[in-house]
């Protein structure tokens, strides 16, 4: 041959669809289940310790696991979702020796921004040395066990996080009891629940630890892999980080009004909306719940036929059948799950009246419970969503929709406290409806062009890497030097 | 797009001529970039652009020094195309007739069908991006409208990647900014043609095609052996099956721009009549095919007198140690020619490097048959110096257009043994016109035929006056027809012809 021409396999890039089978969704509604968990173990020493305690040492008992699980859950869902990518790409690639010295690293990490924060709040709100350390043993278990959580579900090992909950959870709300029934007051029953998270922790470390044999001379080896994984999923970063503070923060605006009170270690907190919101928020577990379980079943095989159907080289008109398939089945189970949350909504907005006095609350709470209730729905539908946008890899949006639900939802709590007390918990509603729609929008956006997504759109061997928030800094940088 | 391609080499001045090549010049040594190379310092008083097509930008240097009259050279990046963010975009209005047009380009090809294509393109390069739109629902729409008319049973997946190779390419050629000249001559059909097409039809300065292989059966016989194009279609044995595969994609999408450049041309040229008939089958006008062969400096040769009679009797195989050489029925013929000639000497001059996997295959098949005092492979020398103790040249090759070798060979006066291929069997018994017959020099033998090739050799090694009479009617031969005075001069006067001819009627959306 005259030596013209090129090999055209240079010319014909023959890659694959890297976006298939990777981090499942699944991660954004599992951390929410363990958090509703502990609401219902708080609603019971609550129960148990009121006259034994007081009500003033169970107050500050509430503050402080409240500020434990608020510090830890916003700061920590960061580096949990990041870990948890970086974790479905080791199991992905099979380097499952690559795991423990990950979870060693993503738990160190949790715990250092945990105590800045901690730090922070001990210093701003002049809380006390006995509670303060108890404070941030607390928040640095907790933060320790979203991770855990997050290396248990990303193997989809439900049983031994539902195990290790009910087990340390049991053993909290024995041990604050005892406590509190032996008199060691508010620190005393914060020690008890933290041995009982403890143990919750360390049944979920092992539980990792036996899946993951394998183990690494190096344990600080995955430090730099996380350090570096922050720069690549850095929107999804700031999405969990935008997430879970925008279901704290009608919390922190009440706080921070007039309804807000101090507690014995000058914490705040606004009992009035905190504990009726909470009660409020439990009505959306059984709908995460079954929202898990239909993601692992029905829509991942929905979602791997899908895949399945490009790599095994279906026509267009079998890529098109297998998308409408997968589009139908994922709002059909939405829908389905929302209907059976309405109707527990519905029963919890009319039995309102009975469950505020059966918790011995303030009858002025019945309005801001239904309305939480009623968010609640919304809520689930934003969660599901959002979480749906995750699993198909458009991290941007999700990110974008996160800081629409935290904007939001400050903004018309902010505004509803200026309306007076009729309205408070229509903030909340109001921004989880808007936000639901929104996430409806994108996520059956996202459905809809899935096709166009998977081949051009989305996929990283044509688009390329996309540009980070660290790429400009180090561009900005490179300008300055 | 190729905004890198534009700010880089920016479009100084018009040449002459502008040469477009795909592949090779000016970084890959060999046959094709060393005859750019020649045919620019032939031409001293034409000054030339050259438009060199590569998949994407790579890191080597360039083999061949500019030549004075070379005013620059641009590189377009057929990969490089859609490297680019997604921008969002519904397909605007008339989206299915551009699917339409590209479908017609790449299927059956046609001056008429590029133009059109070209025009639908001016058209959206107001309002779009063209490179943003590749990677924008609109291509989207583009990818399944054309999959669905060309290869609807076959794999969606593959389909797609194939496409955006092809129309990558293709749309990379028509976004090129061309350079100004006055003719364009393009080296191969293929990107390269396309390329000169489109520039024909945008400037209306003719254009010429010099075809040193076929390129269009050079990537039919890369794509039967390409184990990275999947059979996605089971045929089974039946020839007829009229469902398209990719392979069928790809070779037809090459035969479409092979005819269109065929048909843009003014001027199709071989350097040898037998490579015609392939161009003929594609279309190309009659009246417009025109052979000139390759040509040597023959003074360079004339020096070297031949290897003396009682001299230890040597062959030898110039070229690149490659299957397509097929360097073993080489070593098989030494194998049996040893049988007759015990002290032969079988050399083997030119780079190893090249197919490393293959070159120690050869070895060891020269170990097994106790060849190494036969048999010697000299790696990468200069060839001058070795004429002069070669008794008869050899060429084993499975595929050749009109290798110089042969010419060197014969104007050294060393007569040669070559299997049937290219144009071989015309420079060593001559073409039929020609008149008077100067006599065979040499042997023309079936391919991978060491007996044929061992015996051929061995008659002219022993038969000292067959050898020398062989040799002599050679080298008058290449000194009548071949020399590079002669190809020159044809392009000396084509290039006139061009150059001066009135520009044909612009497309005027183009310009904008």
């Amino acid at each position: 041959m005259a030596g013209i021409g090129f090999a055209l396999r240079a010319l014909s890039r023959q890659e694959t669809l890297s976006s298939v089978v990777k981090a499942g969704g699944h991660a954004a509604v599992i951390a929410a289940g363990p958090w509703l968990f502990t609401i219902a173990s708080l609603a019971a020493i609550t129960e148990t310790s009121e006259r034994l305690a007081g009500f003033e040492a169970l107050a500050t008992f509430r503050a402080v696991i409240i500020y434990a699980f608020a510090a830890s859950l916003v700061l920590a869902a960061p580096v949990t979702i990041v870990a948890t990518r970086l974790l479905a790409d080791q199991l992905w690639q099979r380097q499952t020796n690559r795991v423990r010295p990950l979870l060693i690293a993503s738990m160190a990490m949790a715990i250092g921004v945990v105590s800045f924060g901690v730090l922070a709040l001990v210093l701003y709100f002049h809380v006390p040395l006995k509670l303060a350390v108890v404070l941030f043993a607390t928040a640095s278990i907790v933060a320790m066990i979203w991770i855990a959580v997050a290396f248990c579900g990303a193997v989809r090992d439900y049983a031994g996080i539902t195990l290790s909950f009910a087990i340390g959870l049991i053993i909290a709300v024995a041990a604050s009891t005892s406590a509190a029934l032996l008199g060691f007051g508010a620190a005393g029953m914060l020690w008890g629940f933290a041995t009982g998270l403890a143990i919750t922790l360390l049944g979920l470390s092992f539980r990792v630890l036996e899946t993951f044999p394998a183990v690494s001379s190096r344990p600080w080896s995955e430090w730099e892999t996380l350090v570096k994984g922050f720069s690549q999923y850095a929107p999804l970063a700031a999405g969990a980080l935008f997430g879970t503070a925008g279901v704290w923060v009608d919390k922190w605006v009440f706080w921070f009004s007039a309804e807000g009170q101090s507690v014995d270690g000058g914490l705040i907190h606004a009992p009035l909306y905190d504990s009726a919101l909470f009660i409020a928020s439990l009505v959306i577990i059984p709908a995460l719940a079954q929202f898990v379980v239909k993601l692992e079943t029905d829509f991942f095989d929905r979602y791997q036929n899908y895949y399945g159907t490009i790599q095994g080289h279906g026509t267009i008109d079998q890529i098109e059948r297998s998308r409408q398939d997968l589009q139908s089945n994922a709002f059909e189970s939405l829908a389905l799950i929302t209907v059976a949350h309405v109707a527990m909504a519905s029963v919890m907005v009319l039995a309102a009246p009975a469950i505020i006095e059966s918790l011995n609350l303030q009858f002025r709470q019945i309005a801001i419970l239904r309305y939480g209730a009623l968010g609640s729905v919304f809520h689930f539908i934003f969660i599901a969503a959002t979480s749906m946008v995750v699993f198909f890899d458009r991290r941007r949006l999700y990110c974008a929709l996160q800081i629409l639900f935290l904007v939001l939802n400050f903004t018309l709590t902010v505004l509803t406290i200026y309306w007076g007390e009729d309205f408070y918990g229509v903030g909340y509603f109001t921004a989880a409806l808007i936000s639901a729609a929104a996430a409806l929008i994108v996520a059956d956006n996202t459905l809809a062009r899935l096709n166009y997504l998977t081949f051009i759109g989305n996929n990283p061997s044509i688009t390329g890497p996309r540009r980070t928030v660290f790429d400009l800094i180090a561009r900005v940088r490179r300008l300055w030097a | 797009m190729n905004q890198l391609a534009r700010s880089i080499h920016p479009t100084v001045q018009e040449a002459d001529i502008c040469i477009i090549v795909e592949g090779c010049y000016p970084y890959i040594p060999g046959g094709v970039s060393a005859w750019i190379d020649w045919l620019m310092k032939s031409q001293p008083g034409t000054s030339f652009s050259v438009v060199a097509l590569w998949p994407r930008p790579m890191k080597i240097k360039s083999r061949y020094a500019p030549p004075p009259n070379m005013l620059q050279l641009d590189h377009l990046y057929l990969q490089q195309f859609g490297a680019h963010p997604t921008t969002w975009g519904e397909a605007p209005v008339g989206i299915e007739k551009l699917g339409e047009s590209f479908t017609r380009l790449m299927t059956g090809g046609g001056a008429f069908a590029l133009s059109e294509v070209m025009e639908e393109l001016a058209i959206l390069r107001r309002k779009y991006e063209i490179s943003q739109l590749f990677n924008s629902p609109v291509a989207w729409q583009l990818a399944q409208d054309m999959y669905r008319r060309e290869m609807p049973n076959g794999s969606f997946l593959h389909y797609f990647w194939a496409w955006r190779a092809l129309l990558g390419g293709l749309l990379s050629v028509l976004e090129f900014p061309l350079p100004r000249a006055k003719a364009y001559h393009t080296i191969s059909t293929g990107y390269a043609g396309l390329f000169a097409a489109r520039a024909q039809i945008e400037s209306g300065r003719p254009a010429v095609l010099t075809e040193h292989g076929i390129y269009t059966n050079e990537r039919r016989i890369e794509l039967l052996m390409a184990d990275w194009v999947a059979d996605t279609i089971d045929k089974g044995h039946v020839l007829t099956d009229p469902r398209v595969d990719l392979r069928d994609m790809w070779i037809r999408t090459f035969e479409a721009y092979a005819r269109t450049c065929y048909e843009t041309m003014t001027d199709v040229i071989t350097l040898y009549s037998d490579n015609q008939n392939p161009q003929r089958l594609l279309g190309a006008d009659e009246r417009k095919l025109k052979v000139i062969a390759n040509g040597i400096d023959v003074d360079r040769f004339a020096k070297i007198a031949p290897a003396a009679a009682d001299a230890r009797p040597t062959i030898s195989l110039i070229g690149r140690v490659v299957p397509i050489k097929d360097v073993k029925t080489y070593i098989e013929a030494a194998r049996i020619l040893k049988v007759s000639v015990p002290d032969l000497r079988a050399w083997v001059l030119g780079p190893t490097d090249e197919d490393p996997e293959y070159y120690q295959e050869c070895l060891a098949i020269v170990s097994e048959f106790g060849l190494e005092d036969t048999v010697m492979f000299t790696g990468s020398v200069n060839v001058l110096d070795y004429l002069g103790q070669i008794h008869v040249m050899v060429l084993t090759s499975l595929s050749e257009s009109q290798p110089l070798v042969v010419l060197e060979a014969g104007a050294a006066g060393i007569p040669f043994v070559s299997t049937d291929v290219g144009s071989c069997r015309e420079i060593i018994e001559g073409p039929v016109t020609e008149y008077p017959r100067l006599g065979h020099g040499g042997v023309v033998t079936h391919l991978a035929a060491a007996e044929e090739i061992a015996e051929a050799c061995g008659r002219m090694l022993l038969d000292h006056g067959l050898r020398r009479g062989s040799g002599e009617a050679l080298r008058s031969r290449v000194a009548a027809h071949y020399t590079s005075q002669k190809a020159a001069n044809a392009y000396t006067s084509l290039y006139a012809k061009v150059m001066t001819a009135p520009a044909a009627k612009k497309v005027p959306a183009m310009g904008a």
